[in-house]
């Protein structure tokens, strides 16, 4: 059982099961190379986390699924995410701060 | 002609602050609904947005949304799902959709009032947003629930519940009063964006959709996650107003409307995600307890927002892990002997193998609240149901609406039974008020003048409000006869205590 915080600063996002956050789990790793994605699967949800800073770039999960992916298409299919968020241009940076 | 993106003209289009002309600066944003605080005008203007979106692209995205989850409902509306559901599913359906439907218009009245009276030009910006995501989430529900009012009557509660005195809907109406709609725009943002949305929307809208998913209702599991895609969305208006408060000298301040705000939300999903998660839905469809959703989604997750903001958890964080185990496994038992009270059908939900269940996720839970339930099997097996309904009303907070219970069996002592059910109570201006809960005393006596008025229905039992007779209090409550809650499953769920009469009948 968690005591808070003991989750470390993992952020990052919360996604609808399905294809598109099935893209974002391979763009996170692509995005975040050389650091630990940890993923937690539920019934309906997945989690994705890595420590202190989680990079999501729209034309990443683009290349995994083959078509143009935007902002749009991530905010429809994330109904969470643990950190702050900061919406940018190309993507979206979770962060712990 | 080539559209410019929308990082290139944001920041000109945000700058929407102006020197008036026709009236003053306060008339316009007057402090008691603006600002009480007495923050300048050039430090709200540095709210910038952490989740920016344009209304060419909201609107786009939020057609998306809706195509996604009607055209989900449609394509399953053939499989009558409703109709096969067992009465765990439907009493989770109806206690989902009756009040939350119009919860959802409280918050889009609270985002229209942030939209206008805000001194933030972005916070005005999410706010609009907000305003519109709510009336969606309002609409949304209120149409899903509307399919089954043809198979269950129950379902007209979705719209009528609201405009009923009823000590449910009364309880959740001064919850939302008090944090929603009658502080300022700054306040009522902390309070319904940071520690409501942020802090417990999550528990409903996807744990609980983890639930439906494996029960094999897609659609309200669609539907649950496509609404908590939007509050992910405005949730976050409240994080910049929070760091803008602690910068200009006002963190006690923030601190104050996070720990109320917390505690008065955290009594409503307690009760509501509590009895779903624990209790409503079917064993083999529960993905975790509540206990372990609240340890997700709140005790980690949104507990290490509020550290990293600079804020401090609550004071009553310790007793607050501890109600996490405690409080709905009382208020269902209340919630179920009390059924007549309520418009749906109540079920117990303590079957063998639905107690081992609990005393996993609860170790105690059998020598405690099972010890309750074994005087209710007892009465049911004995067939003096009557029994089974208390004779006498129980004791409402007269902060949370809902019951004043303890733990059995951990308490004192009394008439040879342990209970130790704590009435927290505060003389006042000549009455006597009664809590649930310490946090819940606290929070009235940090505002006397605000809470004072409001009567418990067990206060307007006593005044005389209730008109006398056995059906004044249900009438005043808004149930008809056939809208007064009986047990779901006609007491047939305690045939599982009675093994041998269950192998004879094989
Ligand atoms: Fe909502
Ligand atoms: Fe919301």
């Amino acid at each position: 059982m968690t005591t808070e915080g003991d989750a470390g600063n993992l952020v990052g996002p919360v996604m609808r099961a399905g294809e598109i956050a099935d893209a974002v789990l391979e763009a996170i790793r692509e995005d975040n190379e050389g650091r630990e994605v940890v993923t937690e699967a539920h019934a309906s949800y997945i989690r994705i986390k890595v420590a202190d800073e989680c990079v999501l770039r729209y034309e990443t999960v683009g290349d995994m699924l083959g078509r143009t992916v935007t902002r749009g298409d991530i905010e429809s299919n994330m109904p969470s995410f643990a950190g702050f968020i900061r919406t940018e241009p190309d993507g979206i940076r979770f962060v712990a701060r | 002609m080539a559209l410019l993106e929308m990082h290139e003209w944001y920041d000109l289009t945000r700058a929407t602050n102006w020197t008036p002309a026709y009236v003053d600066e306060e008339a316009l944003f007057p402090p008691a609904l603006s600002d009480p605080f007495g923050i300048a005008v050039e430090q709200w203007e540095t709210f910038d947005e952490p989740y920016k979106v344009s209304y060419r692209d909201y609107v786009e995205t939020q057609r998306d949304k809706d195509i996604g989850a009607y055209s989900v409902k449609s394509a399953l509306a053939r499989a009558d799902f409703f109709k096969k559901a067992s009465p765990h599913w439907k009493a989770l359906l109806a206690l989902h959709f009756s009040p939350i439907g119009f919860a959802e218009f409280h918050s889009a009245s609270a985002f229209a009032r942030m939209t206008r009276f805000s001194r933030a030009p972005g916070m005005r910006n999410m706010a609009t947003f907000g305003t519109l995501d709510e009336m969606r989430h309002g609409q949304i529900q209120m149409y899903f629930a509307y399919e089954f009012i043809k198979h269950d009557r129950v379902f007209d509660w979705a719209h009528k519940s609201s405009k009923t005195e009823n000590w449910i809907i009364i309880s959740l109406r001064h919850a939302l009063d008090d944090i929603e709609h009658t502080r300022d725009a700054i306040s009522a943002a902390i309070m319904t964006n940071f520690a409501f949305e942020q802090g417990f929307t999550n528990l409903q809208f996807i744990g609980l959709s983890a639930d439906a998913a494996k029960a094999g209702d897609h659609t309200f599991a669609t539907m649950l996650q496509s609404i908590q895609t939007d509050e992910a969305r405005h949730a976050q208006i409240g994080t910049p107003l929070i760091s803008i408060m602690i910068e200009n000298g006002r963190k006690a301040e923030a601190q104050r409307l996070v720990d109320v705000g917390f505690w008065r939300i955290w009594k409503q999903f307690s009760a509501l995600s509590g009895i779903s998660m624990d209790y409503y839905t079917p064993l083999e469809f529960r993905e975790h307890s509540l206990k372990e959703f609240m340890h997700e989604w709140v005790v980690d997750q949104f507990a290490r927002n509020i550290k990293a903001l600079g804020l401090d958890l609550p004071w009553y964080w310790d007793y607050f892990l501890h109600d996490i185990e405690t409080f709905h496994h009382s208020q269902q038992i209340g919630v179920y002997i009390y059924r007549a009270t309520e418009w749906w059908r109540p079920i117990a939900c303590v079957s063998p193998a639905e107690r081992d269940w609990l005393e996993e996720k609860y170790p105690g839970w059998n020598d405690t609240y099972g010890k309750c339930w074994d005087v209710v099997i007892d009465n049911i097996r004995q067939g003096r149901f009557e029994r089974t309904v208390p004779e006498v009303p129980p004791l409402i907070c007269n902060m949370c609406g809902l019951e004043v219970t303890g733990v059995a069996g951990t308490g004192r002592q009394v008439n040879g039974r342990r209970w130790n059910a704590t009435d927290f109570h505060l003389d006042h201006e000549g009455r006597r008020y009664h809590f649930c809960s310490e946090p819940c005393k606290w929070v009235f006596e940090l505002e006397p003048a605000r809470y004072q008025g409001h009567r418990s229905i067990i206060d307007r039992v006593l005044d005389g409000t209730v008109p006398p007779g056995p059906d004044g209090f249900y009438e005043y409550m808004g149930q008809s006869f056939e809208e007064r809650g009986v047990c779901g499953y006609d007491y047939q769920w305690i045939d599982g205590y009675d093994p041998p009469r269950a192998a004879a009948a094989e």
